[in-house]
């Protein structure tokens, strides 16, 4: 039996890519061309391109003189010497770069890509469909589509779906416009759990009346409760009236347990533990004053006890069935919108010939599931007998059933592959990645007797310090973490609920179990720090996050005078709006007083530097708005107080600036003002260049980065789309949040970027500014559930799915097992999130907290954070500091390439040195262009293939033989087609210089030349000039007494040129 | 011979000089075949360098050129050989297929024919397919045990049992062979040929040709086709014609090097193995330069290049027409044309100014997107979607037509918030508009009548550039059509749009220019045969150099792997023979590269440079483009109030008199909330009166939809009154009030866009609108069931105004100065009930009820400071000032809440959350109202208060000026 597959399990920085790559050369090393039959899969364009680097350069430098630390390893395993290990690796490396189009390291989509284009005349599909990358762009459109249609007829129902769903917006508070809504909604229909269920919903809601009448029933059976409850609140109430009793006769009046009527009377649930108490005791109800009173006492004993314990009862039976309709309700719309945007959403697909990147693993599996696999390596061209898979645990269930078949092939045939992961760095969830494959499920999947399954447990990225801290810290978090859910899934009522959930929880956090990892034997004990604040909300800055942002200005300071470079400082958050908020905050800080003129602040970031805080951007954006429409004042003011502000750098107060936007004029370039009708005329690309230029936006080297960048945007735009203004703008409005500069990672700057970006990467010092995310959803948010209705109760069952918001109050229905499962997944998708970012830092890790308020809750990261710190010997909990160790002074770090800044930044103007050749037309029409110049050149060619008569013959059929007829037969013609010359035709002529003529035709023999021309316009005086021309250069070539004609087809005239 | 002294430093210039010299200048019989035409251009001007005296020229003709005319058989063009395709297709393909969707894969199958005839494949053996084992082991015996081995692999997937895609597959697979022959026998009949037919056809008759033995030159060729192979090999047998091949042993001499691989095949070749000189060059070890720059993205790149141009134009000697810049991405022309700096005065570019950039472009998919979405109806006609129409109406080469009416137009479009637009409405005189807002029966009658009447118009004007354009459309859309003929008629109107499209992008006019001097700006395949000392390349990445290979083939890979036909390893040697050939004779060469995968833009470094410096023993030095990033922060904007700041805020004052573009004005509770929010924000809309002009808002924005409550209400009460001739309103009254809703609605959409009489029938609610009116319905339903319980009252007064007398002169005298601030407002709705009186307003938006104090009430620092409650102390402060005779029992403000209607225990008191009660009788807080009221106008006109920026950012999220302030 093969081992041969497998899974390497790892925790962070024990060199998952480095076992890939090893694994790859292994392979490819093993005989010549081997690397052809090996597929890489990672996750990211990205991490590609940085695989692929990093196997050539080891490559490099197993080939030459130097040694390789895995050359060892190679030489062991493959059982060679090191000459013969260097040999290959030069033979291999050569056969890498030069067939480069072999060396398969690609992300998943773009290998699923590859499958479905060379099925795509099977599938049936547009052959030349091409991949929307751009989602929201197509939701954009298709929802606009389906807005528009709302009136027609048919989309009655549509109509009443939408309404409810405006409704609920309205009732929740919020604007009744739901276009964002509908279109956040919408994404639900790309998600695999949609997909999974997308046959089914699309097959309900085209059934009307089963809609109408599931409404219905939810309906009946929500009021029929409700109604229950009133009545019998009332009948109490009612009763108390009649009898003359009133509230404050009651314990507590109604505080107490008699109110408990008033507030299901309006429908409020809720009943407490104290109100539960009094359910059998009547001393709950009665005062000290009027204990004895038997008026009171009967009433309660005969009448109102009674009826507050059948009450109770009555809600405790039906409040699951109860609850579970409130919440079917509540998003019960969704169906009929998901459906109707489904369908716009393939009408889109079919009317552009576009797949949306999401549908790519829907026709694969089509694909696969009906394959051989030999039979699609043919297809595609390429065959693989390894897999070597990355970032294992951010693959989705879809993804996986379609590399499944291809895997175990391979695996089967003996063949090596593998997958390398790491379940506590699962941060794409979602994405549809499924930690859950990597855990339980590949064993299961390719043959547990082909699995060997390994664990990568040395860090070789952090300090001793840092691993220790991380493997004691998230030992105990995650079982922190897994009590506080356990003893919260106590008060589920179900037994059976609470038994899966809390085999849930061990199984969720089990993921933590092998988190502990060593130490490599060469690093030194002792190295490495952390450093954590708690920030109380006493401080004096507006809030926590304030006083985060400067301690982390502060700790940027401290790191540089500990010869930290600033590329050394990675900050991170969970959000990219935090980055941007950091990143201002350090440009708004190098630029005020308190700046140390010794130190630097500069930061770079894809994810925070938007091209619109840069004012040549903002002043290119705004004047081009204007250009557009010259009637609004406020981007003429926009773009009138940048120029002056920013970029003429003016000291004048804004009063004036403000003041004198009519005669806006006199204030800017001339040329501009000129110009300004011709600008409009030009492409979009070329407009921006000469705003660029005429505006002199190209003097101001701080914001060169920006400015490349914004044309870079425009560029994009232009050569995609059309590229006039108005549709630009509207792009521009769409992207404009998003678009930041983009810089190459060698820049010596700090690096801001969010969490997940930061997966797989490393930094000497990691600072985490805001340690504040929540651990569950974000309540604003629509996240929906998709849960099974079979197994429930009537009518539910009747629905195979169901969409569900995910609310606290789904722990009250059927699916509150979904919900814990949910839950619990969000609880670890923010511990790992924790754990990536914690593991990310070489030398130095510094985070910020609030100050926990109710830590037990486990609500936010810092809560758990301070949990584990707690009672640690560096918590100093006066302070809320903890720190395990003096930060250590920086090692050296290496430079990367050589890195220049332009000093000049072009923007010159063309059109004075080239321009478009006009060919000019006097008149438009279809003759014009089709016929009459191809019938002149059309003669014209059939004379340059007749030398003599008899070539006439190959004329025979064409139109235009009457007319070469006509000038054959000719008098003065007739006798140059004779046999008798030597005829060239066409013939050119080169002149000294690079002058050059083509002559129509000349006839020789040894005493004379003719030099004939035809001409098919009217008679001019320059053709005279031409043939006395060609005259002279034939007697220059020495040619013997030579004469010219000219001969003009319309009328057959000829001409003698002397 | 006479020839001029000149440095050989080309291939071309050699090649002239070896020509020359052979033939001792007398060339008029001697014929130079070459890859393409371009290199010919560059051929005559080596000769024209050489000669002193005029030359009868050789014959300078691409292969292509050569080999038809080697053949009696007529080139088509692909779009009438996919026709001719179509045609003998559907006799073969039972299923209906149009040729909308048969199109692509038509392009696909005549490029496959392509190449099989190009290569001389044997159809019938190509085309095998097999069923059982027997087949699969006897029916490629004609192949070598190597490709007999892999065509085996293949077909073996198909046994025991053929999968359904395998079925699908097989389905066109055995078409392929009877349409392949059908296909060649109809267009031979014709007369006629596709490219790759032509070279089959010559390849199979060249024993038969007679040829000529003059002398016949080969120059440049690399990958050749078999059918050019044989052509070439039979000319070298035959009549002796030289090969001049352009190699360097750099990678001549590795195998490795697929630069060289068809070079080393043809080597090895019997007859052509004579055409290689003894010695080859090995000029890929003289001294260069190699540069690399990695920028991110793609305008940078041409940054860059700028400035080692501008360092280059400088040095001595320097000659620009030496230098080449090529361009593996087309739409890197416009950045690279921006860069060239002024000291390089000539240029020439041989890719010629793409037409899909043209505003005629531009134009032409406006007019088509209008047609696009265009609806109908049998009572109102045609219809336009406003979008589009505005486009179009905007573009610089209509709007010149029409400039008032069409400004105008769009105003009203903006203004009325027109969605649909009615052709029959749409009035404007140039003929041009009649034609556009027709409904087209034939795309191409309509581009065309459409650019005629453009070019009529603009041939006026001096604007030869755009008529220019616009006939070079007119001349591509002419010829299309005619190559369609009646063929068009059966084609949708959207497949010929598609079809325009694709056409349109691809066209280009030329650039004039120095053909062969200046600096050279060339994609990578005109590059062929050329030799520049300074070369820039920009987009060194994969997919560029080497391009991303071509789009699919219905033969598979291995097929056409044993039947040697081009794959994708082809492709690759065929750029990579492109590269190093360019660098042979070069002496400085620049790469430029994108670093980052973003947008679409490849970042990986090409092989090639991989291969240049991992192999070669030049040092390549690496730098990255990475400037400086220090921009800086908005500054705060502050408003002194110099005099002619506080002149601007005269008009709001009593016994101000107006004059021009300011008339007398006043305050509404609008304008003072928004100067609590930010001063500086009020001083640009009530002082500066910065606006902007309508944009069409396709649906209602929030403000909208509560206009029309507002109106909606308004107006079912008016009709009652009028109805009725009352004021009270008695609780049986509600069911005809509630009859009215529809109505009244719908009237006050009509009101709010400004809808005419005359269009009022055609009008009605579109898109996202119809929900909100739906719910908007739901709201006033709700509001007149609590009216029912609340009835019967008097109604005092509905939207009232200051006609109503609800306006105020409040005196203060802010710096010593007398004056008196005007306010006013409009009261949504005013009742009467037993001596109580309400002052209402309705609200769809998130307002608060409650409230801490007055003074809260315009605490600009309180972030949930109630606005609307503000408003409504407002208003009753007017009511109570101007009506105050009467001897109303109580005033009480309120507010109907969209947000609380539905809730059980609905309430439309405001709250006073410090006394924790429902506010009853507003006359109570009247003085402290009044108070903050006036101290908040005096600080409105302080001269040393400024007007300056909220600190609270989040007022800036839907500010109108937040650009302003880069907020
Ligand atoms: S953007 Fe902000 S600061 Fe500027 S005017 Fe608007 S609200 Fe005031």
């Amino acid at each position: 039996m093969s081992e041969s597959f497998h899974i390497y399990r790892s925790g962070a920085g024990s060199g998952k890519t480095y076992t890939l790559a090893r694994s790859f050369l292994l392979l490819a090393l093993s005989r010549p061309n081997a690397f052809r039959n090996i597929l890489g899969v990672t996750f990211t364009n990205k991490a590609t391109e940085e695989m692929k680097s990093r196997i050539v350069s080891i490559l490099k430098v197993i080939a030459s003189d130097e040694q390789h630390p895995m050359e060892d390893y190679l030489m062991e395993n493959l059982g060679i010497t090191r000459p013969l290990l260097k040999h290959r690796a030069k033979d291999t490396l050569s056969d890498v770069l030069h067939q480069y189009g072999r060396f398969s390291i690609v992300t998943i989509d773009s290998f699923f890509h590859k499958v479905i284009r060379s099925f795509a005349r099977e599938m049936g599909l547009q052959g030349t469909f091409t991949i929307d990358l751009d989602i929201n762009k197509a939701l954009d459109l298709v929802i606009d589509q389906m807005m528009l249609e709302i009136g027609e007829p048919e989309q009655k129902l549509l109509r009443k779906w939408l309404t409810d769903f405006a409704e609920q917006k309205v009732e929740e508070g919020k604007s009744w416009d739901f276009r964002e809504d509908v279109k956040s909604l919408s994404k639900e229909i790309l998600k695999d759990d949609f997909k999974e269920h997308a046959d089914e919903v699309l097959k309900l809601s085209g059934d009307k009346q089963f809609f109408t009448r599931m409404r219905k029933e939810l309906n009946t059976e929500r009021y029929t409760f409700e109604k229950m409850v009133v009545r019998m609140c009332r009948e109490v109430l009612n009763y108390l009236d009649n009898t003359g009793l009133s509230v404050g006769d009651f314990s507590r009046g109604a505080g107490g347990p008699l109110g408990l009527f008033f507030k299901l009377e309006k429908l409020d649930f809720d009943i407490s533990d104290a109100r539960r108490a009094a359910r059998n005791d009547i001393s709950k109800w009665l005062t000290k004053a009027n204990q004895k009173d038997a008026r009171l006492v009967e009433a309660l004993e005969s009448f109102i006890l009674p009826k507050y314990d059948a009450l109770i009862d009555f809600i405790d039976r039906k409040s699951l069935h109860y609850n579970s309709v409130i919440e079917v309700q509540r998003y019960f719309f969704t169906f009929g919108i998901l459906a109707q945007v489904n369908k716009y959403v393939q009408k889109y697909r079919d009317e552009n010939d576009v797949m949306l990147i999401a549908d790519l693993p829907d026709f694969l599996h089509q694909i696969i599931n009906d394959s051989d696999t030999p039979y699609i390596y043919e297809k595609v061209g390429s065959t693989y007998s390894h897999y070597l898979i990355d970032e294992f645990q951010d693959t989705s269930a879809f993804q996986w059933e379609n590399f499944m078949p291809l895997v175990k092939n391979t695996a089967d045939a003996g063949d090596f592959s593998m997958v390398v992961g790491d379940v506590k760095q699962s941060i794409y969830r979602f994405r549809g990645g499924d930690w859950e494959l990597l855990q339980n499920r590949i064993p299961q999947d390719i043959g547990e007797h082909h699995v060997f399954a390994t664990t990568l447990d040395v860090n070789w990225r952090s300090d001793p310090n840092i691993i220790h801290f991380n493997n004691a810290f998230f030992e105990s978090a995650s079982k922190n973490a897994a009590e506080y859910f356990i003893s919260q899934s106590d008060e589920i009522a179900d037994e059976g609920i609470r038994s899966e959930v809390s085999s849930l929880v061990q199984n969720v956090f089990a993921t933590f179990d092998d988190v502990a990892q060593k130490i490599p034997e060469h690093k030194a004990e002792g190295h490495g720090a952390i450093r954590v604040e708690f920030i109380a909300d006493d401080v004096e800055a507006d809030s926590w996050t304030e006083e985060a942002v400067a301690r982390t200005i502060a700790q940027v300071e401290n790191l540089q005078r500990k010869g930290y470079e600033l590329r050394d400082i990675a900050i991170l958050t969970r959000y990219t709006g935090e980055g941007k908020r950091i990143a201002d905050a350090f440009i708004a800080y190098r630029n005020s007083p308190k700046a140390d003129p010794d130190l630097r602040y500069e930061v770079v970031s894809s994810e925070a530097l938007y091209l619109t805080s840069s004012h040549l951007v903002r002043f290119l954006v705004s004047l081009i708005k204007w250009l557009n429409d010259e009637n609004n004042t406020i981007v003429l003011t926009e773009w009138l107080y940048e120029y002056h502000r920013y970029i003429k750098k003016s000291e004048q107060p804004e009063s004036d600036l403000f003041t004198s936007v009519e005669n806006w004029e006199s204030q800017v370039p001339k040329e501009f003002e000129k110009q300004r009708e011709f600008l409009k005329s030009l492409p979009l690309y070329e407009l921006v260049e000469h705003l660029i230029r005429l505006f002199d936006l190209n003097k101001l080297p701080e914001e060169f980065t920006y400015l490349q960048g914004f044309q870079d945007a425009v560029l994009d735009y232009a050569k995609n789309e059309r590229g006039d203004i108005p549709s630009f703008l509207e792009w521009w409005e769409e992207v404009r949040k998003d678009r930041a500069i983009q810089i190459s990672d060698d820049n010596n700057a700090i690096k801001i970027l969010t969490i997940h970006k930061a997966k797989g990467l490393e930094f000497p010092v990691v600072i985490l500014p805001f340690l504040s995310w929540s651990f569950d959803h974000d309540s604003v948010k629509d996240n929906i559930l998709w849960c099974k209705g079979a197994g429930t109760a009537k009518p539910f069952n009747e629905l195979p799915v169901i969409p569900l918001k995910y609310v606290s109050n789904l722990a009250n229905t059927y699916w509150a097992a979904d919900y814990y499962q949910e839950r619990l997944k969000a609880y670890l998708d923010n511990l790992n999130l924790l754990y990536v970012a914690f593991t990310r830092p070489v030398d130095v890790l510094i985070g910020f907290g609030n100050q926990p308020k109710k830590p037990q809750e486990l609500k936010y990261a810092y809560d758990l954070v301070y949990n584990q710190l707690k009672g640690l010997p560096g918590f100093d909990e006066s302070e809320g500091i903890y720190q395990n160790a003096e930060i250590p002074q920086a090692k050296q770090s290496n430079v990367g390439t050589v890195e220049y800044g332009l000093q000049h930044y072009q923007a010159s103007s063309w059109r004075s040195k080239v321009s478009v050749q006009i060919k000019g037309s006097a008149e438009l029409s279809e003759t014009v262009f089709v016929e009459a110049t191809q019938h002149g050149t059309r003669i014209h060619d059939m004379l340059s293939r007749i030398k003599y008569k008899s070539d006439l013959e190959q004329f025979a059929d064409v139109p235009e033989r009457v007319e070469l007829t006509r000038v054959l037969e000719d008098p003065e013609v007739a006798s140059w087609f004779d046999e008798t010359w030597e005829v060239a035709t066409e013939v050119p002529i080169l002149l000294p210089g690079g002058d050059f003529k083509r002559i129509d035709r000349i006839n020789s023999n040894a005493s004379e030349t003719v030099v004939i021309d035809f001409k098919t316009g009217t008679k001019r005086k320059k053709d005279e000039h031409q043939v006395r021309e060609y005259v002279r250069l034939l007697q220059e070539m020495n040619f013997p007494s030579v004469s010219g004609y000219l001969v003009y087809l319309n009328d057959v005239s000829v001409m003698k040129v002397s | 011979m006479d020839r001029s002294e000149n440095t050989v430093d080309s291939f071309i210039a050699e090649l002239a000089d070896q020509i020359l010299s052979e033939h001792d200048g007398r060339l008029q019989d001697v014929t130079v075949v070459f890859p393409n035409r371009r290199a010919g251009l560059f051929f005559r001007k080596a000769l024209a360098q050489q000669i002193t005296k005029p030359l009868w020229m050789p014959e300078v003709i691409s292969m292509e050129d050569f080999v038809t005319r080697l053949s009696p058989l007529q080139k088509i063009e692909k779009l009438e050989a996919i026709f001719a395709l179509f045609e003998v297709y559907k006799i073969h393909q039972k299923r209906e297929e149009s040729f909308d969707q048969f199109f692509f894969w038509g392009e696909m199958i005549l490029r496959d024919f392509e190449e099989i005839d190009q290569y001389l494949v044997n159809t019938e053996q190509l085309f095998t397919s097999i069923k059982t084992q027997k087949e699969l082991d006897e029916e490629f015996y004609f192949l070598d045990e190597e490709d007999k081995a892999i065509i085996q692999k293949f077909w073996a997937t198909f046994l025991p049992k053929t999968t359904k895609s395998q079925e699908a597959f097989l389905e066109t697979w055995k078409l392929l062979k009877p349409i392949y022959d059908d296909f060649q026998a109809a267009l031979i009949a014709r007369g006629e040929a596709y490219g790759g037919l032509i070279y089959r056809e010559v390849a199979r008759e060249l024993p038969s040709l007679e040829v000529s033995k003059k002398p016949l030159y080969f120059a440049g060729f690399n990958a050749l086709t078999f059918a050019e192979e044989k052509i070439i090999k039979h000319f070298v047998f035959e009549t002796n014609a030289k090969v001049i091949w352009d190699v360097d042993r750099y990678y001549f001499d590795n195998e490795k090097q697929e630069a060289g691989f068809f070079l080393r095949e043809y080597a090895k070749e019997q007859t052509l193995q004579r055409t290689f000189p003894e010695e080859l060059p090995y000029r890929l070890k003289s001294p260069k330069e190699f540069k690399a720059t990695g920028v991110s993205l793609e305008v940078g790149q041409t940054k860059a290049l700028a400035e080692e141009l501008e360092k280059l134009a400088h040095e001595p000697g320097f000659e620009p027409e030496k230098t080449v810049i090529v361009l593996p991405m087309e739409h890197m022309l416009f950045p690279t044309l921006h860069a060239i700096p002024d000291s390089i005065d000539r240029i020439n570019i041989t890719m010629g100014y793409p037409l899909k950039d043209t505003p005629v472009f531009s134009l032409l998919e406006s007019v088509l997107m209008l047609q696009h979405m265009r609806r109908e109806s049998i009572v109102n006609g045609v219809s336009f979607y406003y979008k589009p129409l505005v486009e179009l109406l905007e573009h610089p080469l209509v709007f010149a037509m029409e400039e008032k009416a069409i400004q105008s137009l769009i105003a009203e479009i903006k203004k009325r918030n027109l969605i649909t637009l009615y052709a029959d409405d749409l009035n404007l005189e140039h003929p041009i508009f009649k034609h556009i807002f027709h409904k087209p029966d034939d795309a191409f009658e309509y581009l065309l009548g459409l650019l005629k009447q453009l070019y009529d118009y603009w041939k006026d004007q001096e604007h030869d550039l755009e008529q220019e354009f616009i006939s070079r459309f007119y001349e591509h859309i002419a010829q299309l059509k005619k190559m369609m003929g009646d063929r068009a008629e059966e084609l949708s109107y959207d497949f010929l749009i598609k079809l325009f499209r694709r056409l349109a992008r691809t066209l280009k006019i030329p650039f004039t220019g120095e053909p062969l001097g200046g600096l050279q700006i060339m994609g990578i395949l005109e590059t062929r045969n050329l030799d520049f000392e300074n070369v820039f390349v920009l987009n060194m990445n994969e997919d560029s150099w080497p391009a991303a290979p071509r789009s699919g083939s219905f033969i598979p890979y291995n097929i056409r792997k044993a039947f040697d036909l081009p794959v994708h390893d082809h492709h690759d040697a065929i750029y990579a023979y492109l590269f190093y050939r360019l660098l042979q004779r070069a002496k400085r060469v620049h790469f430029y590269y994108n670093t980052v995968s973003e947008f679409n833009v490849n970042g990986e470094i090409s092989r090639l440079v991989q291969q240049l410096e991992v192999e070669s023993d030049y040092t390549l030095e690496k730098r990255i483009l990475a400037s400086p990033i220090k921009t800086v922060p908005p500054k705060a904007i502050t408003i002194e109030k110099t005099p002619a700041v506080l002149d601007g805020l005269e008009r709001y004052l009593e016994g101000y008199q107006g004059r021009k573009g300011a008339s007398p004005s006043s305050f509404t509770p609008s304008a003072i909330n928004t100067y609590l929010d930010c001063r500086l924000k009020f001083y640009f809309k009530y002082v500066a009166r910065l606006y902007e002009p309508d944009a069409v808002q396709e649906e209602m924005d929030p403000m909208v939809f509560g206009n029309i409550l507002h109106d909606t209400m308004e107006l079912l009460y008016k009709q009652f009154k009028e109805r009725n001739k009352t004021d009270i309103v008695q609780p049986q009254d509600m069911f005809w009030i509630k009859e009215g809703v529809d109505g009244a609605m719908n009237q006050a959409f009509v009101k709010h866009y400004g809808i005419s009489k005359k269009k009022e029938k055609k009008f009605k609610l579109e898109g996202r609108s119809l929900i909100a009116a739906d719910v908007l319905k739901k709201f006033i339903y709700k509001i007149l069931d609590y009216d029912r319980a609340y009835a019967p009252f008097k109604i005092l007064g509905l939207e009232a105004t200051s006609r109503d007398g609800y306006s105020l002169s409040v005196p203060i005298s802010p710096g010593g100065r007398e004056v008196a601030v005007r306010i006013r407002g409009i009261i949504d709705r005013i009742d009467l009930k037993q001596g109580k009186v309400r002052v209402i307003d309705y609200k769809t938006g998130r307002d608060e009820k409650n409230f801490k104090s007055v003074e809260s009430l315009v605490d600009r620092n309180d972030k949930r400071r109630a606005k609307a409650a503000f408003q409504v102390f407002f208003y009753s402060h007017l009511f109570e000032k101007n009506f105050s005779k009467e001897p109303y029992e109580t005033i009480e403000p309120g507010l109907f809440n969209s947000r609380d209607l539905f809730s059980d225990d609905f309430e439309w008191k405001l709250y006073d959350k410090s006394h924790k009660t429902n506010v009853g009788e507003f006359r109570r807080y009247q003085p402290d109202f009044e108070t903050v009221l006036v101290e908040l106008l005096i600080e409105m006109y302080a001269p040393e208060v400024p007007f300056d920026q909220t600190e609270d950012t989040k007022k800036c999220g839907y500010c109108t000026y937040k650009d302003i302030c880069g907020r």
